[in-house]
C-alpha cells in the first residue's frame, strides 16, 4: 500500500486547519470522499480537493508534501497511525494526540504537542514557543508520550507538563519547564533563563552550564543512574541513537526544587 | 521402555494449573542481584505451606536487563492471582527493596496486571517519583543507598505446576548424583524452575493422611524403609528415591524440562545405580496436565 499523500496544488497563504486529515478520521474513506472533506482556511471553508492533490491508499500512513507553516493543527487529536510532514508545519501540530507518530523534516510552529496524551513526535528541525505546554487556562499540559526535537525549542517549553518525555538536542528558550508538574525533559543544548521556575515535580536533565536560581534549588551528587538507563532503553526502543552515557558526562549533580513549590522536582546537571 | 538400561515406568506425572509471574532483579553486580534473588525466592518450595513456589530461572547479562545492569530472572507460582500479588509484594518489599543497589522489573508483558511498584511505592513516604516511559511506569523510591526502582506492575499468566519425575536408585549417592545432573540441565532451560532445595525433593508426598489435620503426608509407597509394611512401588534393589518437581510457564516448557531432566538423570544408566524413572500422580484427580513418560521420551 502507498501512503496517503496530500500535495498542495496551490499556494496556501492563509492558515488552514488540517485537523480532519488524520489517520483515525480517514480510515475507510475513498479518495473522492477525502477530497470533499471541509477544511477551514482563514475565515473560509474549503474542500480538501481545492487545496491538495490526494494520492495513495493507506490512510494509516499519511504524508503532507511540500508542507508550509500555514499548515496548522496537523495530527490534532490523532489516535493511531503515522503522519510524515515533508517541510514545515504551523501551530498546534500534534496537539491533543493520544497515539501514533508524527515526523516532520522541517520546523514546527508554536504550541506543538499541546496537551498531548500519547504517541511520538519527531521534529527534525526546530519548533516554536510553548512546546508541549498547555493552552492558556488549561490546568496541565502534555500528559504522556514523547517529543524529540533535533533543533531548538522556543520559550516556555513543557510549561505545566504533567507526564511524558521531551528531548531537545538544540537550545531551549527562556522559562523552560516552568510550573512543571511531572515528566522528564532532556535539554542537551543551551538553556535560557528561569529554568524550572515554579516546578512542583518532574525531572529536567541539562548541562552544568544551565543556570538555576540559587535560592530555589539545592544540589547534591546524583545517585539515580538507574533512571537514566531506563530512558536510554526507551530511546533505543523508539529508534533514537542518542547515547546518554557519552552525552551526559560526569560529574552529575542533582538539584531539587523549586523549593518555593514543594521542592519535589529535580534538575540533573551533567558535565560538559 | 529402557533408557541406558534404566527402566522407564509406563506412568504419568500429574500437574495442575497455576498462576505465574516473572520478575527481573538487577543490581550493580551479579553477586548482589543473586543475594536479592535468593532471598526473594526463599521459603517458596511448595504452595501447600509456603503459598508460593519460586526459583531462579536464569542469570541475565547487562544487555538483557531493562537498566543495563547484571540481573536475575525469577519465576513465581501461586494458586490464585490474589495470593500471587500478596506474595510478590511481600517478597519485593522485604527481600529485594532491602538488598543494596537492587531494582526490580516485570519479566512478562502480557496477561493480567499484578501490582508491584504500585504497592511498594508507599515506602517512599511521599518522596517517591513516578516515571512513565512509553507504556511502562516505574517508581523511583528514595532509599539509603540512592534510589530503588520498581516497575508499577508485572503480569501474571496461566502456567503449570507440579511436573515431576522420580529417580529410583540403589543408594542415595546414586540418586543424588543423577538428580543433580537433571537439575543442572533443567536450569539451562527457559520458562521453568525446580523450586525445591537444590531442585530436589526427598519427601515426596501423597494426598491426605491418617491425621485429619494433614492435607498431605509421606509418599509411603516410595519409602524404602516402609517396604513390607505398605504396598511398595519400589523395585527390590532400590534403597533411595529422589523427586524432581518442575513448574513452568507452559505445558511445553514443563514437558521439555521433564524430558531433558530424565535423559540427564539416565546418562550413566543402571551401571551407576539408577534403577528406574517413574512419576507421581494421583490418578488424574489433582490436575489436568498429564505428562506420560512414554510420550515424552524419544
Amino acid at each position: 500500500m502507498k501512503p496517503l499523500t496530500f500535495s498542495p496544488t496551490t499556494e496556501i497563504t492563509r492558515p488552514v486547519d488540517l485537523t480532519p486529515l488524520r489517520p483515525d478520521n480517514l480510515v475507510g474513506m475513498k479518495i473522492s470522499e477525502i477530497e470533499r472533506i471541509k477544511l477551514r482556511e482563514g475565515s473560509d471553508v474549503v474542500f480538501v480537493g481545492d487545496l491538495f492533490a490526494v494520492s495513495g491508499d493507506d490512510p494509516e500512513d499519511i504524508v503532507f508534501d511540500a508542507a508550509h507553516s500555514t499548515f496548522e493543527r496537523i495530527g490534532n487529536g490523532m489516535r493511531f497511525g503515522s503522519i510524515q510532514i515533508v517541510g514545515n508545519a504551523g501551530a498546534l501540530m500534534g496537539c491533543h494526540m493520544s497515539g501514533g507518530a508524527i515526523t516532520i523534516t522541517g520546523d514546527a510552529g508554536d504550541f506543538c504537542a499541546n496537551s498531548m496524551r500519547g504517541g511520538l513526535i519527531r521534529i527534525r528541525g526546530s519548533c516554536g514557543d510553548f512546546l508541549a505546554s498547555g493552552l492558556p487556562g488549561s490546568k496541565f499540559a502534555m500528559n504522556n508520550g514523547c517529543v524529540i526535537v533535533n533543533g531548538n525549542a522556543g520559550i516556555r517549553l513543557a510549561d505545566r507538563m504533567r507526564r511524558g518525555l521531551i528531548v531537545v538536542h538544540g537550545n531551549a528558550g527562556e522559562g523552560a519547564c516552568s510550573s512543571m508538574i511531572a515528566g522528564t525533559v532532556m535539554l542537551l543544548g543551551g538553556v535560557g533563563a528561569n529554568l524550572g521556575v515554579h516546578m512542583k515535580r518532574g525531572s529536567i536533565i541539562c548541562s552544568e552550564s544551565s543556570e538555576l536560581p540559587n535560592d530555589r534549588f539545592v544540589g547534591q551528587p546524583f545517585a539515580g543512574d538507574g533512571y537514566l538507563a531506563l530512558i536510554q532503553r526507551y530511546l533505543n526502543e523508539i529508534g533514537e541513537s542518542l547515547n546518554l552515557n557519552e552525552k551526559l558526562r560526569m560529574p552529575r549533580y542533582r538539584f531539587i526544587g523549586d523549593l518555593s513549590h514543594g521542592g519535589m522536582g529535580e534538575v540533573i546537571r551533567y558535565g560538559v | 521402555m529402557e533408557l541406558n538400561g534404566v527402566t522407564i515406568k509406563d506412568t504419568f506425572a500429574e500437574a495442575f494449573p497455576i498462576k505465574a509471574a516473572r520478575l527481573i532483579v538487577t543490581a550493580r553486580d551479579e553477586k548482589w542481584a543473586k543475594h536479592a534473588a535468593i532471598a526473594a525466592t526463599g521459603f517458596a518450595t511448595s504452595v501447600i505451606a509456603c503459598k508460593i513456589e519460586a526459583g531462579i530461572e536464569r542469570s541475565l547479562t547487562a544487555s538483557e536487563t531493562p537498566d543495563g545492569r547484571p540481573g536475575v530472572s525469577l519465576l513465581f507460582f501461586a494458586v490464585s492471582g490474589t495470593e500471587l500479588e500478596y506474595q510478590l509484594q511481600n517478597r519485593i518489599g522485604q527481600c529485594i527493596l532491602t538488598s543494596p543497589t537492587s531494582a526490580v522489573f516485570s519479566g512478562i508483558d502480557e496477561g493480567e496486571p499484578v501490582a508491584i511498584g504500585k504497592a511498594i511505592r508507599y515506602f517512599g513516604d511521599g518522596y517517591q517519583i513516578s516515571k512513565k516511559l512509553g507504556e511502562r511506569r516505574y517508581w523511583r523510591i528514595p532509599v539509603m543507598d540512592g534510589e530503588f526502582i520498581c516497575e508499577h506492575v508485572t503480569h501474571r499468566v496461566d502456567a503449570v505446576a507440579g511436573g515431576n519425575f522420580l529417580i529410583v536408585a540403589t543408594n542415595v549417592e546414586a540418586a543424588l548424583f543423577a538428580a543433580e545432573r537433571a537439575v543442572e540441565v533443567i536450569a539451562q532451560l527457559p520458562d521453568a524452575i525446580t523450586p525445591f532445595p537444590g531442585g530436589v525433593v526427598r519427601s515426596g508426598s501423597k494426598v491426605g493422611s491418617k491425621y485429619k489435620f494433614m492435607t498431605a503426608s509421606t509418599n509411603d509407597a516410595y519409602c524404602p524403609t516402609l517396604r513390607g509394611l505398605v504396598e511398595s512401588e519400589l523395585p527390590d534393589e532400590s534403597q533411595a528415591v529422589l523427586e524432581i518437581v518442575i513448574d513452568g510457564l507452559t505445558h511445553e516448557a514443563v514437558a521439555k524440562a521433564m524430558r531433558e531432566g530424565i535423559c540427564a538423570a539416565c546418562t550413566d544408566g543402571r551401571e551407576k545405580g539408577v534403577v528406574e524413572i517413574t512419576a507421581s500422580n494421583f490418578g488424574g484427580t489433582l490436575g489436568k496436565h498429564h505428562f506420560h513418560l512414554y510420550q515424552l521420551l524419544p
